[in-house]
């Protein structure tokens, strides 16, 4: 179903008709933002370097959690002086990245790399609601404190680790053997390449590639 | 502006295409390059050395321009960011050698690649002069000049190169925004000298083509 809507998004969703009434896939929004080429690689380096904004700066804010950067500074300092920083660098890059995802997202819901990416990402989310959530709830006790709780610091690791994961994962999309195109039994199984070719037969009738 | 000839190390700098065939056809770099494995592990922590780097320029600059950790003294920042702008650098450089070792026929024609190198030059020029004058040991007005040249140089000729200006637009629009960035945070706590500021700017504009040019190598 996920599969079918993606296979739409980036077939069908804007595409012309051709003289049999198929849509010419060429033709799609989607298509024609990944043929865009000025626009595609703004989008692409955008990307690129708000993650360096984004996670350069949480870097320095999950150090400090750590008690491993700028001891006598306290921790809401830090947070108030970097974070606006981090969250402009957020909302970019997923901004740019949904964006850069629409312009093949029926191939990159079948990448494996990116099923593994959004784990990761959704890993990271928790992390910040658990850290708001239950950890920062008695921050004015240790704010000043130079090694903050056990609580706080598990929750900064675990921060560090999942974004590294991210980008590293973000970065395997680009390689062919974590699409179908050249996958094996256990990358297919993890993108689901049995479900793609499903798709691309049942909209054969609907769609010219 | 866009009909300039590419400018690359095969046709700028004596010799540079025989290197780079003597290393393509090297038995062991041959073998190096079917490690398909071992590329994409280089490829990966380039990116995130580039994180490091990026992370602890900005920082850096930002406490040095008043914008932000304006709480700890520049000096706390600077040594705070050293480790990490270093192993960024190092990290960078060998993983980047590496990769360039591995794909050098493709980079020796490179424009990106070559405006890469370039602005490379000028970003390491830039942080060392601004870390040996905020730390007080080195004034960095030599450095200061060299890097100017460098960047200008690499930016020029990122703006001009079919092909490659998209990406010019890319530095021009973000370096505009941490100007004026940097502009409102001279009216707040920027402590640093004049020519520290100017440094922590040139810094994050250097920095910021790196990454793009070398973005640009994969496009053009």
């Amino acid at each position: 179903m996920i599969s079918r809507w993606m296979a739409y998004l980036q077939y069908q969703w804007g595409a012309q008709l051709d003289p049999s009434g198929r849509a010419d896939a060429y033709t799609s929004w989607s298509a024609q933002l990944q043929g865009s080429e000025r626009w595609w690689m703004l989008l692409e380096g955008t990307h690129v370097l708000t993650l360096m904004l984004f996670a350069g700066t949480i870097l320095f804010v999950d150090l400090r959690l750590l008690g491993l950067a700028l001891p006598k500074v306290p921790i809401s300092k830090v947070t108030r002086a970097l974070l606006p920083y981090t969250v402009v660098g957020f909302v970019l890059m997923i901004v740019t990245g949904l964006l850069v995802y629409f312009s093949k997202p029926f191939d990159y819901y079948h990448n494996a790399a990116f099923r593994v990416k959004v784990v990761f990402l959704l890993a990271a989310a928790a992390n910040i609601f658990i850290f708001h959530g239950r950890v920062q709830g008695d921050q004015a006790q240790w704010d000043a404190n130079p090694l903050p709780p056990v609580a706080a610091r598990r929750s900064a690791a675990a921060s560090l680790v999942l974004w590294l994961l991210v980008i590293a994962a973000g970065r395997c999309m680009a390689y062919d053997r974590f699409t179908c195109a050249e996958a094996g039994p256990v990358i297919g199984a993890l993108a689901d390449c049995e479900g793609q070719q499903a798709t691309l037969a049942a909209i054969e009738p609907e769609v010219a590639l | 502006m866009s009909g300039l000839a590419i400018i690359t190390f095969r046709n700028s700098v004596p010799g540079a295409q025989g290197l780079a065939e003597s290393i393509a056809h090297n038995p062991t770099i041959q073998a190096m390059n079917q490690t398909v494995w071992a590329f994409s592990l280089v490829e990966i922590s380039h990116l995130l050395f580039l994180v490091l780097l990026g992370g602890a320029t900005l920082v850096l600059a930002l406490r040095v321009l008043g914008l932000g950790l304006t709480e700890a003294s520049v000096l706390d920042v600077e040594g705070l960011t050293r480790p990490w702008l270093r192993v960024g650098v190092i990290g960078g450089s060998a993983s980047g050698i590496f990769m360039s070792i591995a794909t050098a026929l493709t980079l020796v024609a490179n424009g990106a690649f070559f405006i890469k190198i370039l602005a490379l030059v000028a970003a390491v020029l830039f942080s060392f002069a601004l870390a040996g004058r905020l730390r007080g040991s080195s004034r960095g007005l030599v450095q200061a000049v060299l890097g100017l040249v460098a960047l200008g140089w690499a930016l020029w000729l990122f703006a001009s190169t079919r092909g490659l200006n998209t990406g010019s637009m890319l530095v021009g629009a973000v370096s505009a925004v941490f100007l004026l960035l940097a502009l409102i945070g001279r009216r707040g706590k920027a402590d640093a000298d004049r020519l520290s500021q100017w440094l922590a700017i040139g810094t994050v504009v250097a920095w910021l083509t790196v990454t793009i040019a070398g973005r640009w190598i994969g496009f053009s």
